[in-house]
This record gives C-alpha cells, sequence and structure tokens, in this order.
C-alpha cells in the first residue's frame, strides 16, 4: 500500500514537472513499457485536474499546474472537458437506485479487491498454512540449532570430477554435536549471495541452504553451511556452491566433498 | 520532420517483429510504447506531441536494418533514447513553454463561449448507461469530503477504492473520446 501511495506521489511530482531529472528520466522510460502504468499516469492526469477545478491543490502545485501542466493544447482540452463535465454532473438528479448496494460493501477495503492476484496469493497464503501444519513435524526435526555452538569444519573444493579418498576431507562428528558448521573456502569468487546443496554420495539431497553470504574467517573467504548434526550419518557428501549474479543468476561455484566418519 | 524517408508495410512489420514474435503481443507493444512517447513529449511541454511520437517511430524504424542485430538491450529503451535526442532537437527550434492562450478556463467560471465541446459532452453524457452517469455524478459530487465520499461511493458498490478510480477514469475516457468524435464531425448525432 505504501509503494502505491508513493508512486501515486511520484506520478503526481512528475506531472507536475516537480521530479529531479533521473527520476522523471526512470518514470519516462516506464511509460514506454508498461501500459499499466501508461494507465495510472493517465489515471492521476484526470485527478490532477480535478484537483485543481475543485481549489485542492496547494499553491506551489497550482502554479506548477498553470505552468507546467498545461503548456500543452492537449492538456488545456482536457481541462476545458472536465470542467464542463463537472459543471454538467452537478446539473444531474439523483438516482438513487442506479447504483447496486453490493453485499461486500461490508467487508474492508482490502477483501473487496477484484485483483486476480490477490485472489492468487490469498489462495496461496492457505496452501502454505496448510502445508505449514502439514510438514511442521518434519521441519522440527531438522531445524538448525543456532544457539548451542556448532562443530566448524572447512571444507576445500574439489579439483577433479572424481573424488579419491585421499583429497576428502574427514569429519568426526562428537556425541553432543547439535550443530556442524561447514565453511566451504572461497577462491576469487565473488557473488551477492550464495546458495548450498548437500547431497549425499548417491546424490540425494539432504540439505540446502540459500542467500548465503561471504565472510572473512582467518583471512579466508568463506560461505558457511550450518546443518542439524543429526543429519550427517556416516558416509560420504558434498556440497554443490552456486553463486547468484547481481541479474539473480546461479552459476556454478564449486564442489566440496567430504567424509562423515563417526555420528 | 523525417525528411523523403516513409514508413513502409514492410519496415512496420520488420519493427513489430522487433517489439515481439508474436503478432498480437508486438501490436500491443507498438500501442504502449506510442502513447508513452506522446505522454512523454507531453509531459517535456511538447505542443506537437504526437507528431514527434511519430518521428521518434520513423527514426527507429529507420534505423532498425542497421542495429537489430547488434543492439543489446530491450526496444523501449532504444525508443527513449531516439526520443530524448528528438526532444533536444524540438527545443532547439522551438520555445520551451507555449504561452497559455488567453482563453484558458478559469476555475470557477462557465465557459459556455465555447459551446460545441459543451453541446457534445451533454449528447455524450447522455448516452451513458444510468449507472455510469450517476457513479460519475457521486465520484465528482461538490463535498467538503471527497476522499470520505468515494470511500463510502466504493463501500456501497463492493469494490476497493483504486478499482473506483480506475472504473470512473475508464468512463471518462470514453466520454472524452465521445466528446472529440462529436467535435470533429462538428456537433451531427455521433
Amino acid at each position: 500500500m505504501k509503494r502505491c501511495l508513493t508512486e501515486r506521489k511520484l506520478i503526481r511530482q512528475y506531472l507536475l514537472g516537480a521530479l529531479d531529472e533521473e527520476r522523471q528520466e526512470q518514470l519516462e522510460e516506464r511509460l514506454l513499457a508498461d501500459e499499466v502504468f501508461l494507465e495510472k499516469v493517465s489515471q492521476a492526469e484526470n485527478e490532477v485536474v480535478y484537483d485543481y477545478l475543485s481549489g485542492a491543490l496547494s499553491e506551489q502545485e497550482n502554479e506548477r499546474f498553470e505552468n507546467h501542466f498545461l503548456v500543452t493544447p492537449e492538456r488545456q482540452r482536457k481541462l476545458k472537458i472536465l470542467k464542463a463535465l463537472r459543471h454538467q454532473l452537478e446539473q444531474l438528479p439523483e438516482v438513487d437506485n442506479a447504483l447496486p448496494r453490493s453485499w461486500k460493501r461490508f467487508l474492508p477495503n482490502l477483501l473487496r479487491s477484484e485483483s486476480y492476484t490477490l485472489k492468487l496469493a490469498l489462495t496461496g497464503a492457505v496452501i502454505v498454512l496448510i502445508g505449514a501444519l502439514l510438514f511442521l513435524p518434519y521441519w522440527s526435526a531438522r531445524r538448525v540449532d543456532t544457539e548451542s555452538s556448532p562443530l566448524i569444519v572447512t571444507l576445500t573444493r574439489s579439483r577433479t570430477r572424481r573424488v579419491g579418498d585421499g583429497e576428502m576431507t574427514r569429519v568426526h562428528i562428537q556425541d553432543g554435536t547439535k550443530v556442524v558448521e561447514l565453511q566451504l573456502l572461497l577462491g576469487e569468487d565473488d557473488y551477492q549471495s550464495y546458495r548450498a546443496v548437500l547431497l549425499t554420495g548417491k546424490g540425494a539431497e539432504k540439505f540446502t541452504g540459500d542467500n548465503l553470504e561471504a565472510r572473512t574467517e582467518a583471512g579466508n573467504k568463506v560461505v558457511g553451511l550450518r546443518v542439524p548434526a543429526a543429519i550427517l550419518t556416516r558416509g560420504d557428501y558434498r556440497i554443490i556452491l552456486q553463486g547468484r549474479s547481481p541479474g539473480g543468476e546461479l552459476q556454478e561455484v564449486g564442489d566440496f566433498p567430504f567424509r562423515v566418519t563417526g555420528n | 520532420m523525417s525528411g523523403d524517408w516513409e514508413l513502409t508495410k514492410e519496415a512496420f512489420e520488420e519493427l513489430l517483429s522487433w517489439l515481439d514474435g508474436d503478432r498480437d503481443r508486438a501490436g500491443r507493444r507498438y500501442e504502449t510504447v506510442r502513447l508513452g512517447l506522446i505522454k512523454m513529449f507531453t509531459g517535456r511541454g511538447c505542443a506537437a506531441a504526437e507528431d514527434l511520437a511519430d518521428e521518434t517511430i520513423n527514426r527507429v524504424t529507420r534505423k532498425l536494418p542497421e542495429i537489430r542485430a547488434t543492439y543489446v538491450g530491450s526496444p523501449e529503451k532504444y525508443f527513449y533514447g531516439v526520443a530524448k535526442m528528438l526532444y533536444h532537437e524540438h527545443r532547439r527550434r522551438t520555445e520551451k513553454l507555449v504561452p497559455l492562450p488567453d482563453n484558458l478556463p478559469d476555475r470557477a467560471g462557465d465557459d459556455r463561449h465555447d459551446e460545441l465541446p459543451y453541446v457534445c459532452l451533454e449528447s455524450c453524457i447522455q448516452k451513458l448507461p444510468t449507472d455510469q452517469r450517476e457513479l460519475l455524478r457521486r465520484y465528482y459530487q461538490e463535498t467538503a469530503n471527497p476522499a470520505a465520499q468515494r470511500k463510502t461511493l466504493a463501500a456501497r458498490l463492493g469494490i476497493t477504492r483504486n478499482v473506483l478510480n480506475v472504473r470512473v477514469f475508464r468512463i471518462v475516457s470514453r466520454l472524452e473520446a465521445c466528446v472529440k468524435k462529436c467535435v470533429r464531425r462538428g456537433g451531427e448525432r455521433n
């Protein structure tokens, strides 16, 4: 809603010639590419004219309206038509039963929306809620305990497709360990954020961490993936790390194999 | 403005195919670009906004065979760049601000001296279905608190205020088009 109001205000400022050049250019570019936005601007033009006619503009807006908005014959014509329309509407008699009284009048403004997107969003919210209730026990089991101190393991990326025993980092998880933080050593890679997928040796997905950020640990750039110790039973694992570019695309950064020798 | 170059059917088809592979979508995109250009030139105070919009489209179409293979970016961005250049050329040629005409309608007064649009408007309003006419009347009714008035109106109809604004805007746009058409025909029945 706030975004909507800001956009409306922005359009009004544009129409009254009160935007700085950068914002004006951004708005103009959008005019050429977004038909919904184009309609909003046309709608705002009518509103500005009506506000002018009813004396609802501030003194400064009034001045901008007359010196900026009204400089084209097309807008002067619009002012004339809307002014005449207002005058004629005032002469019309009231027809009370012409407008229906909808049952939706008892609903708050938001729920009266005819927007397909909003309906879809509400349906989606219900589905997510049901899903959340169904999967709550499963999620609880997988939830990472962020309070207890984790076992930290630093992993380097594999240089070969097939990983031999010699290159594999070995991890032994002591009793009582709740969380393992797998720190993935980065090279020159520099992405906005990272996605790490933990796979078993057979390729089954066990855990995923998204929107992870790189940080510096002991002079090395790392990405940390915190996983519940309970899911790391004995066996071979690998983490596929992907970097997210500013455009939102995921690019593969590396493959980090390791072996859990005891848990 | 465009010299001796003229927009041919083939060149226009080429332009549409650049905008979108699907002809219907390309047509809609073209319309948005054109209306957006008109709005942009109008917003920058150009009296001949439509001519400038068409000239922009002509220039882009003329340049298209050269740039199509190498240009990277959205067609709209390219149109916008050309439109800005054209605007600066136009500004050099003409005064930016067109002086306001003396017969600008004052806010409160009656402009019945300009009879034709007034008569046309009257006839166009009469052609509206009763519910639309009543909607407009209530929406624009003079009141101390227009926002509250519109809130009540939206509630009565069971729609949001935003939907109400759009609905009224579309009725007014149809009225404007009706008046334009009627004025063009000199007020005879349209």
